[in-house]
């Protein structure tokens, strides 16, 4: 009989578990049948015993089948073969011992079935420890009531009874002991179990919102992404209309060249500044001296008198390139053009409440100013584009003392 | 193919950077097109629509955060066609009933603004 193991779900240590306890209690069992059988053949020899050649053999018998299932029991074979290798040992031990009271003359004989059967439910059946409890009581009952009831022979009876009650009544003890300590193991291992399962959640639940976390990034980056593409083409639209405007009133290439590139430069700056303060904006001292600082050749030459005014980005630009204007300007005809010249850039803001902010350009000890020949892009920067864009407004005035430029934009109020 | 004229005809630029809006109107004079008015918000330009005949708008999308959506509604109200030249590359910052407008992105060609301005005049007569 060698089936093939077929234990469900090898991986469920509950199962195996309860498996390896139900043999282990067959083995005790069979063990203490054993042992009982030995007791009762030497009791059979030391009392007057009719039939005592044909009980020895049905004994003998006994034993040796007994022992030979104790063989035959083994974990890892079918649950099937376990049972019916279990519950045969017990059914033939009770025949046997059935079969050796009717050979030594003993009525009692289908009683002693009647508890063997008891007795083989319940040890063998493990449903609950009550079950069993039960069990036990009833063989008991039973016993006491046989040994009551018989007369002719109550030596040898209470000898076969000792060889399968009191065996079997010890193995159900120990083995409803084992099998709550059995309980509280298994009940230990599902809370731990589930401490894993709980873990293995909130492991879960954190990887999702990692998850989610890495979905918002990804959002926002392709959002920027497509915001900086968006800026990306306004500025190369700003850098053709410069070209182009630049050119349209350069009257040399090497005009075009300078004019050009100074103002690609101060836009560069003015962005690089921008993005170091996350675009939000510089204030106008910080402005003045990123697009006029170039242009001072000693320190005296160019007087900043500013605050800390806030220039939003959207402005920033605008007025820096109006500035830049003003200063390339300077370099080239006005008073940064000479050693002694200076100029002085002054803002307030005027009067506080309505936050206008007044930038105040005034060139002085440089050559004598002459008024511009024509209105080029220059001029249009300085005077149209501030106005156009700020709302505001610029003013260019060329007294042969210096040039002066007054502009005026209107900002948001400022907390401090 | 020398691009054809825009004689005649009379152009709203609606843009927030006046290097580009300068440019533009520039660039239309050279083809020989009038600009009503150059305009850096809606507001303006809607005064400028009330102040001189237009016959074509051409709209930056996005004017420093203020959308030309409202604008562009008013001008298919008034039956006066209009294209759009933007940095978005994508349709999506337009509502669906303006996605049918012309699209040119920035930095735009001359030629290309020019033949949008001219079909929209020739599909209107």
């Amino acid at each position: 009989m060698s089936e093939p193991d077929s234990r469900l779900g090898a991986g469920s240590t509950d199962l195996s578990q309860s498996e390896r306890l139900l043999i282990e209690r067959a083995r005790l069992g069979m063990k203490l049948i054993m042992a009982g059988i030995a007791i009762v053949f030497v009791g059979a020899h030391l009392l007057p015993t009719p039939g005592r050649l044909v009980v020895n053999a049905v004994q003998g018998a006994n034993f040796l089948l007994v022992a030979l299932a104790l063989r035959l029991l083994r974990e890892g074979r079918s649950r099937p073969f376990n049972y019916l290798i279990g519950f045969g040992a017990y059914a033939i031990t009770v025949i046997a011992a059935g079969a050796a009271g009717v050979a030594a003359g003993d009525g009692t004989t289908p009683v002693v079935l009647g508890v063997g059967l008891a007795v083989m439910s319940g040890t063998l059946i493990p449903w609950s420890a009550w079950w069993q409890l039960a069990s036990v009581l009833v063989v008991t009952a039973t016993g006491i009531w046989t040994v009551a009831s018989v007369v002719d022979s109550p030596r040898l009876f209470w000898m076969q009874n000792v060889g399968t009650i009191a065996p079997t009544l010890a193995s159900t003890v120990i083995i409803t002991y084992a099998l709550q300590r059995q309980r509280a193991t298994v009940e230990q291992a599902e809370i731990e179990r589930l401490h894993r399962e709980e873990g293995l959640r909130i492991a879960n639940r954190r990887l999702e919102e990692e998850i989610q976390e890495h979905r918002r990034t990804e959002a926002a980056l392709r959002f920027a992404m497509r915001e900086l593409d968006h800026r990306v083409k306004n500025t190369l639209a700003t850098v053709q209309a410069v070209a182009d405007q630049t050119l349209g009133s350069a009257r040399t290439m090497e005009e075009f060249g300078d004019a050009f590139s100074g103002r690609i430069r101060a836009l560069a700056r003015i962005h690089g500044a921008l993005a170091e303060r996350r675009s939000e904006g510089l204030t106008i001292a910080e402005l003045i001296e990123l697009v006029v600082g170039p242009y001072r050749h000693h320190p005296a030459s160019v007087l900043i008198q500013c605050d800390g005014t806030f220039v939003p980005s959207e402005l920033v630009r605008v007025l820096g390139l109006a500035l830049h204007e003003l200063a390339t300007n300077a370099a080239k005809y006005g008073a940064l053009s000479t050693k002694d010249g200076r100029v002085s850039i002054s803002s307030s803001v005027d009067p506080p409440t309505l936050a206008r902010l007044r930038i105040r350009w005034e060139e002085l000890d440089g050559p004598p100013v002459r008024g511009p020949a024509r209105r080029g892009f220059g001029i249009r920067l300085i005077e149209e584009a501030v106005a156009y864009e700020a709302d505001g407004h610029a003013r260019l005035q060329f007294p042969s003392a210096g040039l002066r430029c007054e502009i005026e934009i209107p900002i948001a109020p400022v907390a401090t | 193919m020398t691009a054809p004229s825009l004689e005649g005809t009379s152009i709203l630029i609606v843009e927030d950077n006046f290097v580009v809006a300068d440019a533009l109107k520039y660039l239309i004079t050279v083809y020989e097109g009038s600009v009503a008015a150059i305009a850096p918000t809606v507001e303006r330009a809607l005064e400028a629509l009330a102040a001189a005949p237009v016959d074509v708008a051409v709209l930056d999308i996005n004017l420093k955060g203020q959308s030309v959506v409202p604008l562009a509604d008013h001008l298919q109200a008034q039956g006066i066609p209009f294209l759009f030249v933007t940095g978005y590359a994508d349709a999506q910052m337009l509502p669906e009933r303006l996605r049918e407008h012309p699209r040119l992105d920035k930095p735009v060609d001359a030629e290309r603004l020019v033949l949008a301005i001219r079909n929209l005049t020739h599909a209107r007569r």
